[in-house]
Order: structure tokens, then sequence, then C-alpha cells
């Protein structure tokens, strides 16, 4: 009874220090919501996660499980943890970080045991999540705006598995606004209710679905409550552990993006890369971006062609709206030529002999824009065209 | 980027963005290799009406010759620029995977 009782203690003990290094409050970065809970089966369990602000734009984020239950693997998961956040503090990356770690596992555990972990960095400018997913899988990649899924495999062996894994990079993904990273132990995926079945990744989407407007920390009690809900009468059998990670948007999502370019047709290089980083950045439909590139295109080279001499740039500006956006191109011009009502009709219907170059890229911005208007500043000389692209219904 | 060349076999490949900075460049190939019908758009991802220009310069001359423009693995966001230009109707253009 002696020793039971020490025992005890010591896994009490055990477990005070493995709660102590999760994080006691979640980051606050602005236009991110972030939660991560852990819920431990035996006193000490092999889960742990991290969320934690590396820096003024780094969030770095982590789901390790080590194999068994009890205090050897709840120290290998705290051992990861602590490794993984100095290395990162420290500037390593994560490639670096990732090879040197597994190498120290790889000499510290014994043979059949170690320790599956998702870890990376979500970068809160850029909105990318550059992570490893060592045995760790699967990784849930919730769209906002879609509501589907982007699932992720392990992309390498678990940690203190085999040496030389330095030839894994990481992986990268891009949350868009309203995007929830979803990191989520296998407690969640495999509980098993009264009957035998498993929560699955169906049940998982169907209460992301439900509840991706939920503030995070409510989203995963909600996420565990629904897995509990489901086991009915069947107890938690393993450890669960979930980390949510939303681009929830801020101010700057919803403001326009605006910038000049030099009248020339070298600008359109520069012209596509800033629609690449507004679609990327607002989250705006993809399916839209051969239709405003192609509207840009043709605008943005008629107003060289026309106003060759004019010293002025060219402004162009985007707008998120409702499931699309709005672009509006500023121009110099004397006098005022609304492409939208002056430009020659385009010949559609002639055999080829006849057809003659040009002439047609005004029509074809017409067709594959939703709206296009064109207004005139007199006193300033400035002519504006605005057009609109949404995704078909 | 843009990139444009011909195989053996004869067939000019068109590759990446044909935007109106980059239409000379597939002109000036074009030009070059007067006898070439067959143009393949398989990796091909975007035409502007520049490029549609150099196009039907092409075609034009292969009719001069009693020939005519072939173009095969058309994407769906082109061949929307082909319906909506009328050029689906001025020579033969297949779709990617058809």
């Amino acid at each position: 009874m002696g020793n039971n009782n020490n025992l005890d203690q010591e896994i009490q003990i055990a477990r005070e220090v493995q709660m102590s290094t999760l994080p006691d409050f979640m980051p606050e970065v602005a236009g991110y919501d972030v939660a991560g809970q852990v819920w431990p089966t035996d006193e000490t369990g092999g889960d742990t996660f991290d969320l934690v602000a590396i820096d003024d734009s780094n969030i770095f984020v982590l789901l390790a499980d080590a194999t068994g239950h009890g205090i050897g693997p709840a120290l290998s998961a705290l051992q990861v943890q602590s490794m993984l956040r100095v290395s990162l503090r420290l500037g390593a990356h994560l490639d670096e970080g990732f090879r040197h770690i597994n190498a120290q596992m790889v000499e510290d555990l014994p043979d059949d045991r170690f320790v599956t972990a998702c870890f990376g960095l979500v970068n809160t400018a850029t909105h990318a999540f550059e992570f490893h997913s060592a045995g760790q899988g699967p990784i849930l990649h919730f769209r906002g705006n879609s509501g589907e899924a982007e699932w992720y495999e392990p992309s390498c062996f678990p940690l203190g598995f085999i040496d030389h894994q330095e030839h894994y990079k990481t992986r990268s993904l891009t949350l868009a606004e309203g995007d929830i990273l979803a990191l989520i132990s296998d407690g969640i995926y495999e509980y098993e209710n009264e009957a035998g079945e498993l929560f699955g990744m169906d049940r998982v989407m169907a209460v992301m679905r439900q509840n991706s407007h939920l503030p995070m920390a409510e989203l995963v009690d909600k996420m565990y409550a629904e897995a509990i809900a489901f086991g009915g009468a069947a107890p938690q059998l393993d450890d669960v552990t979930i980390v949510f990670v939303k681009n929830d948007g801020d101010d700057s999502a919803s403001k326009p993006s605006r910038r000049t370019f030099k009248r020339s047709l070298a600008s359109l290089d520069e012209i596509f890369a800033f629609t690449e980083e507004f679609f990327v950045s607002r989250g705006i439909d993809t399916s839209l971006r051969y239709a405003v590139d192609l509207a840009i295109d043709e605008l943005f080279t008629n107003m060289v062609h026309y106003n060759p001499e004019e010293p002025e740039e060219i402004i162009i500006e985007y707008e998120r709206v409702e499931n699309g956006l709005s672009v509006s191109m500023t121009d110099h011009q004397r006098p005022p030529f609304d492409i939208t009502q002056d430009a020659p009709p385009a010949d559609l219907d002639s055999p080829a002999e006849e057809r003659q170059e040009g002439g047609l890229g005004i029509h074809l911005v017409k067709e594959m824009v939703d709206t296009i208007d064109y207004s005139y500043d007199d006193s300033e000389g400035c002519a504006t065209i605005t057009f609109t692209k949404k995704p078909e219904a | 980027m843009f990139e444009i060349g011909s195989g053996e076999d004869g067939v000019i490949y068109f590759k990446g963005r044909l935007d109106t900075a980059q239409a000379d460049k597939a002109r000036e190939f074009v030009e070059s290799s007067a006898e070439a019908s067959v143009f393949d758009f398989a990796e091909l991802e975007y035409i502007s009406s520049a490029g549609l220009g150099v196009l039907l310069v092409a075609h034009k001359r292969l009719m001069r010759s009693g020939g005519a423009l072939k173009l095969i693995n058309v994407n769906n966001h082109i061949h929307d620029v082909f319906q909506y230009s009328g050029f689906v109707k001025l020579f033969q253009i297949e779709r990617s995977g058809s």
C-alpha cells in the first residue's frame, strides 16, 4: 500500500509537470483565433500541444502524441515540445529543428517507442502554415468559404523512429480568411462507441461545418462533447487533444488593396503578382483568376497603348465584395474615352480572311466580367473603370 | 512565364502565360516556323487578345497555302476565350482530354 501511494504521488507530480507546460493562455494575435485543449485518459497521457507566439508574426503550433500511456510517454512528449519551442525561439529553421530533434529522440527513446507530432509555424502576415507532420495525421485544413476539407497525411516517420530524416522538407498551406487549421489527435478520430464504430473524419467534418462560426475555444469544447455524446456509455479510451487555429480576418482583410504601376507592358508581371497576393490573402475563389487577369491585361494594355506619353502611373485597386471582388483601374486621360460605350463592336462573325487582328480585347472583358462601369473626373482628367466578378451561381 | 518551342513532330508547344507582353515572343517564333499547323496548348494556362491575334495571323498564312491551323489540348478557360471571340468558328480547336 505504501508503495502504491508513492507511485500515485509520483504520477500526480508528473502530471502537474506535464500540465504546467501546456500554454496557460492562448496567444493573442490580431486576425487570429486559436485554442487548444488536452483531455487525458490516465493520470498522465502521451498527448501534448503547444500554441505560442514565437515572434511578431509567427505562431508555433504543435500536436504531439507519444506511444503508450503513463509517465514515460508523457515525458517524451514534453521533451519534444520543449526542444521545438527552444529551437524555434533561437531562430532555427523548421527543417533543421526537425532533423536535430529527431536525432535526439532516436538516441533517447527505446526502439519500440516514438512520438508522432505535427508542428509548424503560422505566419500571421502571409497566412502560410509551414509544417512537418511526423507520423501525425490526418491534418485538416477546413475551408471557411466552401465548407470543404483538405486532408494532409503524415509527411514522414514519427520522431525517434529512424535517423536520417533530413530529406523531408516542410510542407505549406495557406489559411485564407475563415479557414481553420485543425490538429486533432486520434483520440477523436478513433473515438469508439458501444457498437464499435469510430467517430471518424466525416463526423469531424460535420461538427466543423455546423460550428465553424463559433469562437475556437468553444469549437474545441464542442468537438470533444460531440465525441463523448457519440461514444454513449463507452468510456474514453485514449487521450484527446484538439488544436484549432483560425484566420479570423481583421480589418486588413476587408480593406482594399491599392498599388500604382508604370505605364509599360513590362508592368504586367508585377500586376499579376499583386493579383495573386490579393487572391491568397483575402481567400478569393481562384476560379475567378482567369477573368480578372484577362480584364486587367486588356484594360491596362489599352491604357498604355492609347496614352503613351502620359507621365502619371496607373492605379489598380482591389476590394473584396461578397463572394467575389471589385477592381478599379484609374488612369489620366484627355479627352474621356468610355470603353464601355465608345469602343467599336468586335467582329465575331466574318470569315477568317476578312477578320483583322485586334479589336477583341474590350469585347472579351465585357463577356468575362459581371459588371463594368466607366466614370470620368473632368477636373482631374481622371478615368476610372470598375469591374466586378463573382463565381457563377 | 511564357515558353514556346517546337517538337520533332513539327508541333509548336505553348507553355505558361501568353499575356500581352509575351505576344511578340510568340509571334516571332510562329513566323519562324511557318509550316507548323498544329499548336499544342496542353501547358498553356492563359492567353489574352494579343495572343489571339498571333493565332489569327498564323491561320490566315496557312490558309493562303491551302492549310489550316489546329489547336489541341485547350483548357476550359482558354476555350471560353475562343468561344467569346468567335474563334471556334475559324479553325479546329480540341479541348484537353478530348
